[in-house]
């Protein structure tokens, strides 16, 4: 139970408690919310790019090409 | 290796000889592996042999004698590296590093605990609480990461090769299939194209026998064995064939010289499991990050264990004091914190292909500094590939790619044509079936590597090279021999229906020995001097790229003298073989993947250098350094220097040439300074023929000089070498097993690119933990703090433990994890590797910074509430100094506040635990403060933006908890936490907000002003 106040200070704990839980509620669901919209925007940014290519030769062919070119 | 000196290396040998002066015994055990192998058996004559294993050459061992053989040596296997137990790898998850701090701080707890037991009739059972906690925090935490290093083992072991082998062996005169394991020294083996071979042997005889060496030497190219030997060293000489390679083609019989452990592999591989290996950096950081926690630590509990006597308490009471203040410094969350980031980042490289045994090796690849790379397989695709073709006398580019959209050349050109009929012709290779869908070059063959080469190149050029072969039927073939040193096939001509046509390959010199003339568009020309120093020229130049260069040439045979359903006798040579006609040459490679030379650079960018260490030959693996880039264009080596000034070698400045190819017959003789001096001096660095023991010296070199090594490598060679690296890297699909086992990490698509996004999620968590730990730290201070004032100026407790565990478990969990999705400040790849001296996880800056400052802050916003809730209560703060003895004191029913009121004991504590869940409140308030600016260490927010989304989330997550915590009915008798008045929710906003203006202050000085005294003292 509520503490015991000064009179001129009573305090209306029942509604703070509900106001409280409600607002915990909300942002709780705010929350989760967040985390699903668009999923995973936030996740990792710049760099998808890497890894995928297999083998295909273009760059070493044109390496090559460069130098014998030098050479000859 | 005979027998005699084989046992010595037998692990059952040496634990029977002596129990004790084990270790020292070890360690002469892996001297003795990093030696050379030693062996004479490819220098006895065949009779020498037989004597020496006391075997028939022909009938084999008798069924007893290899029984008894088995029974000495063991069963020819590789005895598995010791594995360790569930139970021990369990128990390392939950003492070591960090947990081992909670395990103390709970230790601590319970003997704080039967201490006041001892002393009080009714102990608070706080400190009980507290110690239970944290156990189960560790434990909890123990059980996570070892559940999360069990799955990516189990992954580990599907890799495994459960398929058994089988031998072809001879005993007692007959032929039989017997297990691979079953297999002794002695036993006459036969061996045939497209078999493992089941043990070391020695070749007796052959029969176009080839294998292929690539897992123990790193030489692409299938291997010829013959009875002869050819060279000193027995891993060159011809008459050897060794355990798991594959024999290509042809038969081979030989006799096993050894089996099991005592085999090269064998060695090998017990040479790579008998390494000791160091700490990961990311263990170190974390005990430096210990030290300094228990230092500041144990200067608090010892001041104010000191503090407290002097002010009057009781030994033991002071005694209480110092294990709290000690308990209270160790961050509860912190343990969690850690193993779910690197989990979350394991997981992530998990998904770009980086597959992580051990979750420290997540950050070890961000601190990488030098990166030795195996050749094949790793750089290259380990498969021959047509390069460049010469005719008309011009060099031509193939165009392999798969959707021939790289260069072309001139097909019209006749002599390509006859090029290309004969590459198509004169070769043996054929498609396997059933693959008409995948793409020509990433199709099966079966045949030699470079015959399957021309076949791709030409079905990919020409088209379906079956139908070319139906349309000019083959009458007579000479396949390639070593004394011929060409390929020779005879034809019926689809353009002339009476006449042969003849077709040879080989050795360019040998084919151009051969002809009188040569095809230059289309036409016959005369073999003069001009024409012969350009084709001298050409080879020369496709040699120095490191190709394998074949010659082609044909003869259209007149249809007068050999009439379609000529008899042609290849042993007789009833046709002409000389005065032929010179078409071109086609020269091979085993081309780099395409992603490599893009990652060299990357890698190089980020301040990596990359080594090459490879077991070919030093040509060809120079070339593919230029090729991809790790000897980048421009740069030249001692030979390239002394060979453009026409100087020797010798006089050449070694400091000059910043790249180097290093012949491990010459890396054999070098003392480790002039090692250390190579590596030193040079950025660009190739070793080229280097054994597996050399792969480890080198290792050991960089390691030596302040390096964090990362290997690369596939086959059981580069074994070794990943177990000493700091972190071994192997590859998921061509790599053996030797070498997953001996690594930390593998690239589960082969892809030397996939590294780079290692390194670079590596660097991204190890700046992502420093901010999480100064986050999870700050808190620390608003938590002491009121204990150290209870013990000062005796006021009511400000802060319980039970509101603290709340912050460290509860609110404190979300937002500190979310700071390992923050992206990456600037960009993280142009910059240094992370000097492993200096630059510390956690350093003093970080702790003066969260403890020295913003706890600060945090610890005044907290308190401020407290004096205010308390102020409002009729308790002024004056009241409050030196209260702590009648407030604690349950008999105390009349205590008056500044205005003249009386309290019970009960009311009173009701107020202070109000008072608890307000400071816990509040220091909820100024964590977001502190979430956002940990967010960024140089940045502004601002700039940085708020795109976490997680983040997000745990502002929010942090926030309802704490309204939840202290409105949900019943919270009251639980946890003693009291609903909160509207505005005592807003006292420490001024405080969050001065943390984060400060903040923003200090970071703007620190980019304005970089270098100066901001940055020395608290750029953490």
């Amino acid at each position: 139970e509520a503490p015991q106040e000064p009179d001129p200070f009573t305090y209306d704990y029942h509604t703070l408690r509900i106001g409280g839980l409600t607002i915990a509620g909300i942002l709780f669901i705010l929350g989760i919310l967040i985390i699903l919209s668009k999923r995973c925007r936030c996740k990792f940014n710049q760099q998808q790019r890497t890894g995928e290519p297999d083998e295909e030769e273009g760059t070493f062919r044109s390496s090559i090409r460069r130098l014998s070119s030098r050479r000859r | 290796m005979g027998r005699g000196a084989g046992r010595e290396y037998s692990p059952a040998a040496t634990t029977a000889e002596n129990g004790g002066g084990k270790k020292k015994q070890k360690e002469k055990e892996l001297d003795e592996l990093k030696k050379e192998v030693a062996m004479d058996d490819h220098k006895l004559s065949l009779d020498e042999l037989g004597r020496k294993y006391q075997v028939d050459l022909s009938k084999g061992l008798t069924n007893q004698r290899a029984q008894d053989i088995l029974a000495r040596d063991g069963p020819n296997a590789l005895t598995p590296p010791p594995t360790t137990p569930e139970w021990v790898k369990f128990c390392r998850q939950l003492f070591g590093g960090f947990s081992i701090l909670l395990w103390i701080g709970a230790l601590l707890c319970f003997l704080a605990y039967g201490i006041l037991a001892a002393m009080e009739d009714e102990p608070s059972n706080d400190n009980l609480y507290l110690g239970i906690v944290l156990a189960a925090v560790v434990i909890v935490t123990g059980c996570f990461s070892y559940y999360q290093e069990a799955k990516s083992s189990k992954i580990m072991d599907s890799f495994k090769n459960m398929v058994p082998q089988q031998a072809l062996v001879i005993r007692e005169g007959e032929k039989m299939q017997i297990n691979a394991e079953e297999v002794v020294v002695g036993d006459l083996v036969e061996v045939k194209g497209g078999d493992r071979v089941p043990a070391d042997l020695r070749i007796i005889s052959s029969h176009g026998c080839k294998v292929d060496n690539s897992s123990l030497t790193g030489e692409s190219e299938p291997q010829t064995r013959s009875p002869e030997f050819t060279h000193e060293n027995p891993l060159e000489t011809r008459n050897i064939c060794f355990f798991s390679t594959n024999c290509v083609e042809g038969t081979a019989r030989g006799i096993v010289i050894a089996t099991g452990d005592r085999t090269v592999m064998g060695r090998i591989a017990t040479l790579a499991s008998g390494l000791e290996v160091g700490q990961t950096p990311i263990a170190m950081e974390i005990e430096h990050f210990i030290q300094l926690i228990t230092g500041v630590a144990v200067f608090l509990g010892v001041s104010f264990f000191v503090l407290s006597l002097i002010l009057g308490y009781s030994w033991l009471e002071a005694v209480i004091f110092l294990i709290g203040i000690i308990v209270a410094n160790v961050p509860e969350g912190l343990l969690a914190t850690v193993t779910v980031c690197l989990t979350l980042t394991a997981k992530r490289m998990a998904r770009k292909n980086c597959l992580v045994k051990n979750l420290e090796a997540v950050e070890t690849l961000g601190s990488t500094s030098t990166i030795c790379s195996d050749k094949t397989g790793t750089l290259t695709q380990n498969r021959m590939t047509v390069a460049h073709m010469w005719f008309d006398n011009q060099i031509h580019e193939a165009d392999t790619t798969e959707d021939q959209s790289g260069a072309t050349f001139d097909k019209r050109s006749p002599t390509w044509t006859a090029l290309s009929r004969i590459a198509g012709l004169c070769n043996r290779a054929v498609f396997k079936a059933g693959q008409e869908n995948i793409s020509v070059s990433k199709r099966d063959t079966a045949g030699d590597a470079s015959e399957s080469a021309l076949l791709k190149c030409i079905e990919l050029s020409c088209g379906s090279v079956r139908k070319m072969r139906d349309r000019n039927p083959k009458v007579a073939e000479i396949p390639f021999n070593s004394t011929n040193k060409y390929q020779l096939s005879i034809h019926e001509r689809e353009d002339s229906p009476q006449s042969h046509v003849l077709v040879m390959k080989g050795a360019p010199e040998r084919i151009l020995d051969r002809c009188s003339t040569i095809l230059v568009q289309g036409k016959e020309i005369p073999l003069d001097k001009e024409m012969q120093d350009a084709f001298q020229n050409a080879y020369m130049e496709l040699g120095g790229l490191g190709e394998r260069v074949l010659g082609f040439c044909q003869l259209n045979l007149p249809s007068g003298k050999f009439p379609r359903g000529f008899k042609f006798d290849t042993d007789e040579l009833n046709f002409p073989t000389e005065k032929l006609c010179f078409v071109g040459l086609m020269s091979m490679i085993d081309p780099p993947r395409a992603a490599v030379p893009d990652a060299v650079g990357k890698c190089r960018s980020a301040g990596i250098k990359v080594i090459m260490v490879t077991g070919d030959h030093p040509i060809t693996a120079k070339a593919i350094a230029k090729g991809v880039g790790i000897i980048s264009e421009g740069n030249e080596t001692v030979e390239d220097i002394a060979a453009r000034l026409n100087i020797p070698v010798s006089q050449v400045n070694p400091r000059e040439a910043k790249a180097c190819v290093v012949h491990g017959s010459d890396l054999k003789d070098m003392t480790s300074e002039q090692l250390d001096e190579i590596l030193r001096d040079h950025t660009e660095i190739v070793f080229a023929r280097t054994s597996p023991q050399q792969k480890l010296i080198i290792v050991e070199g960089c390691q030596r000089q302040g390096a964090i090594v990362a290997v690369t490598g596939d086959g059981v060679n580069d074994s070794p070498a990943l177990k000493k690296a700091d972190i071994g890297i192997a590859m998921g699909i061509s790599g053996s097993d030797v070498s997953k086992q001996a690594a930390d990490m593998i690239l589960l698509d082969d892809n030397f690119a996939s590294i780079v996004t290692g390194v670079e999620e590596g660097r991204l968590i190890f700046d992502n933990l420093k901010k999480s730990i100064a986050y999870t730290l700050t808190s620390n201070i608003p938590e002491i703090t009121p204990f150290l004032l209870f013990i000062i100026a005796n006021i009511p407790l400000p802060l319980g433990t039970v509101t603290i565990l709340c912050i460290d478990l509860g609110t404190d969990m979300v937002p500190a994890i979310s700071l390992a999705y923050e992206a990456a400040e600037s960009d993280i790849m142009k910059r240094q590797p992370r000097n492993s001296q200096t630059d510390k996880l956690v350093n003093e800056r970080l702790i003066s910074m969260a403890y020295g400052q913003i706890g600060m802050i945090q610890a005044l916003g907290g308190f401020f509430t407290y004096f205010v809730i308390l102020a409002e209560n009729g308790f002024l703060p004056s009241r409050l100094l030196g209260i702590r003895l009648d407030w604690d004191d349950r008999t105390t029913n009349d205590l008056e506040d500044s205005y003249g009121q009386e309290w019970t004991y009960e009311q009173r504590k009701v107020v202070e635990f109000t008072c608890h869940t307000a400071f816990f409140a509040s220091i909820v308030v100024v964590q977001w403060a502190d979430l956002i600016i940990c967010k960024t260490r140089r940045n502004s927010v601002f700039q940085q933006g708020m795109k976490n989304k997680i983040l997000i989330f745990g502002l929010l997550e942090e926030t309802a908890l704490a309204a939840f915590l202290s409105y949900c009915p019943g919270m009251g008798v639980a946890l003693r936490m009291y609903p909160l008045k509207v505005t005592w929710w807003f006292c420490a906003f001024p405080y969050s907000l001065l943390i984060f203006i400060y903040d923003e202050v200090r970071k703007l000085i620190l980019r304005r002003y970089p270098g100066g005294w901001v940055e020395k003292e608290t750029y953490y």
